[in-house]
């Protein structure tokens, strides 16, 4: 296993160590590869890593999009939407950035918002792998949306349904103190 | 234009249901009595049966009840009065000592029947919360639902039936022996303030080992056990279950008795009438404020405490919605909830026979309309704001119905119980959405609205609806008359419930608040994130709610 500081170089130094199709990919592998297999320490020990690294390069997109991963297998979860939603801000054209972010809300179940973000991922995907990845995604979310029980998505303003409330009181003792 | 047209017939609906119960016409004077009628015979002077008189009644014969009694003619008659001496026979005593017993013995039976039927809503509570939480989370839930029955049955036979009932005194519809009468008081400026019972631990302290008392404790503890489980829908798939399980004690023990106790119990509240002449002090005839409110302002209290599922809410703040699993599950326990009620509402009478008890006809009427105007008003609610009749929110509002209509069933007519529901079923939603958008305390169930919100509504809508004709027994918390309401001429008794919602809120908030705080502070309320996002049924339970449907999932995917 590579250590810390020699993955830290491969990502400074933009070294390639997984081939894909498309080419060279730009983030950290080792604790993602298998998330069963990382010792809580040796994630934490990432997680400085990118911490620091987010510090010396504040633009750079990938090393935010790592640290949001990480987190996210550390289970801090607002950490990690933190993480991504910066990386999606300086780089909005990032699909990683844009994959990541949605799949932590398909792995959260908000799967409106996940379904709304990965589609902006597909949008992004600049050749094929890219795009079966997030397409894969959504395939995933559409299903458990469609076996899932709908629940409503409070979206509108109360004060109409308020002023419906009290009239509908204030009629119905007014024609009954009337009678 | 859909819109408004729907808005206008839920208006006319609403303006019709309050019309058609004003009278069409003034009452017509009472005719003059015609001149040539005949003067009426005088009655007959009552005529004393004797002993001597039983005699006389006849029985069916040993021959002819040996051949056996295929229409059921011959049983039931004078030969099953039971005689109390069988050297004089059957004696008047004899027979009003039969006539006693069958009337306590049909309250009784009612009593404890209705209690049955409001054991078998947890049931309900169970499949309704399961269906609307993540499968991932199935077992964890149907074990908070399964195991707060044990729980709070505990905490209420050791410590809260004593606080909640030991002091009420004589339980007159049960026929029973004035043994709960230890009711620890305070006298301010000459006024009684009862705070808690003394008399009842474990069902034999102070000689509460007595029938009356048993059918008493059984019906009082299904319905705090319903209290108990609303909570466990608020804090679903997110709650430590060593932590549910001391909070429930607590609650089962404390909480909600001390409430029930001022309400039901011979309490402070209850004498408001007496003491203060507001109404007939605060009147909840089944439990919205109770045992509902208690449950839902208790679920507010857990909802802050614990903060919000992961993934609900986003960093600006913005709601997500997370879904349920099974529809199926969650119309169905709303069914069976809605069943149970008929043990909720009827059953509060503790009587069948006397005491004005003849009122259950109406009450089961009233909560039947109720249920079905509230799930008409959710329906139709999200139908015009969101475009699709939500099936969730349907179920909701027929339990936001029932909860609404709990406490005023015994005092409102059929159009009041309607309008009462109807309204619950629209609040329910506006209610979900405040809670969900507003406080941001994430309620996956929507008890908080469910049971809390119309809860409430219920409480203060007995001081508006209550007609003034229902007759317990010529009292209601000790003061002559009947129940009258706002909008029938009695603005005390709306004083009086306004009393009795602000009370329960503070009390119930702020003692479920801290004391659950605490709780955290030792036990830890909430589960690890780790735990929370692969679901609570391996970390928590072992075991998970539907292992086929994992084996599927999983041979679906490979």
């Amino acid at each position: 296993m590579a250590t810390a500081a020699s993955s830290f170089e491969l990502v400074r130094t933009g070294q390639s160590v997984v081939n894909t199709p498309a080419g060279p990919v730009r983030v950290l592998p080792i604790p993602w590869r298998d998330p069963y297999t990382v010792e809580p320490e040796e994630l934490q020990e990432y997680i400085a890593i990118l911490e620091r690294a987010c510090l010396d390069h504040p633009e750079n997109a990938d090393f935010r999009t790592c640290l949001g991963m990480a987190h996210a297998m550390n289970f801090d979860v607002y950490k990690s939407m933190d993480a991504l939603e910066e990386a999606r801000r300086m780089e909005p054209q990032n699909f990683f950035a844009q994959l990541k972010y949605s799949e932590l809300y398909y792995r959260l179940r908000a799967l409106d918002k996940a379904e709304e973000e990965t589609r902006a991922a597909v949008d992004l995907a600049g050749n094929a792998w890219e795009l079966s990845l997030a397409r894969k995604q959504l395939a995933e979310i559409r299903r458990l949306k469609r076996e899932g029980t709908q629940k409503p998505a409070w979206t509108k303003p109360l004060t109409v349904p308020m002023v419906m409330l009290v009239l509908m009181t204030v009629i119905a003792g007014i024609l009954l103190a009337w009678r | 234009m859909t819109r408004r047209i729907a808005i206008l017939a839920v208006a006319l609906l609403m303006a019709s249901l309050a019309w058609a119960q004003a009278p069409a016409t003034p009452p017509a004077p009472a005719p003059e009595p015609a001149a040539a009628a005949p003067a009426t015979p005088p009655a007959p002077a009552p005529v004393a049966i004797t002993d001597k008189d039983l005699t006389s009644v006849p029985a069916p014969s040993a021959d002819a009840r040996a051949k056996g009694d295929p229409d059921g003619s011959l049983t039931g008659t004078v030969s099953d009065v039971v005689v109390g001496d069988s050297k004089k026979g059957l004696t008047i005593g004899d027979l009003a000592n039969q006539a006693g017993q069958n009337r306590v013995a049909i309250n009784f039976v009612w009593t404890l029947i209705t209690g049955f039927l409001v054991m078998f809503m947890q049931a309900g509570f169970a499949i309704v919360e399961t269906g609307l939480c993540r499968a991932k989370n199935a077992n964890h839930t149907m074990m908070m639902n399964f195991m707060v029955y044990g729980v709070g049955m505990l905490a209420f036979w050791l410590i809260g039936f004593a606080i909640q009932m030991g002091g009420v005194g004589a339980l007159g519809t049960l026929g029973g022996t004035p043994v709960l009468g230890g009711e620890y008081s305070v006298t301010l400026f000459g006024k009684t303030f009862g705070l808690w019972g003394q008399n009842g631990l474990f069902l034999m302290h102070k000689g509460t080992y007595d029938v009356a008392v048993m059918v008493m404790f059984l019906f009082q503890m299904v319905f705090m056990d319903t209290a108990l489980t609303i909570v466990t829908g608020t804090v679903a798939e997110r709650w430590k279950y060593a932590a549910f399980m001391v909070s429930s004690f607590v609650m089962g023990a404390f909480t909600y008795p001390l409430f029930a106790n001022w309400a039901w119990g011979g309490g402070w509240l209850a004498n408001l009438g007496g003491n203060f002449s507001l109404g007939h002090g605060y009147a909840d005839f089944a439990g919205s404020g109770v045992l509902h409110s208690v449950g839902g302002v208790t679920a507010l209290a857990m909802g802050i405490l614990l903060g919000p599922r992961l993934g609900k809410y986003n960093r600006d703040g913005k709601a997500n919605v997370i879904l349920g699993h099974d529809i199926v599950l969650v119309l169905l326990g709303c069914f069976i909830l809605a069943f149970g009620w008929f043990g909720f509402n009827p059953g509060s009478t503790l009587a069948a026979s006397g005491n004005g008890a003849l009122r259950i006809g109406s009450v089961a009427v009233n909560t039947m309309l109720a249920g079905m105007t509230g799930s008409f008003g959710a329906m139709l609610y999200m139908w015009i704001r969101y475009g699709k009749p939500d099936a969730s929110m349907s179920g909701n509002g027929l339990l936001a119905g029932l909860v609404a209509i709990t406490a005023p069933s015994g005092f409102v007519n059929p159009v009041g119980s309607a309008i009462i529901g109807l309204i619950a079923g629209v609040l329910v939603c506006v209610s979900g959405e405040f809670v969900d958008r507003v406080l941001k305390v994430d309620d996956p169930v929507g008890a908080i609205s469910v049971h809390g919100t119309n809860g409430l509504w219920g409480v203060i809508s007995v001081g508006l609806f209550a007609d003034g004709k229902s007759n317990f027994g010529g009292s209601w918390n000790g003061v002559s008359g009947n129940v009258t309401g706002l909008f029938y001429g009695d603005a005390g008794q709306l004083v009086a419930q306004l009393i009795g919602v602000s009370t329960l809120v503070g009390l119930v908030f702020t003692f479920s608040f801290v004391v659950n705080w605490v709780i955290d502070a030792v036990v830890g309320q909430r589960v690890a994130a780790k735990a929370e996002l692969e679901g609570l049924d391996m970390p928590e339970m072992g075991a998970v709610g539907y292992p086929e449907f994992e084996l599927k999932a999983s041979a679906a995917r490979m």
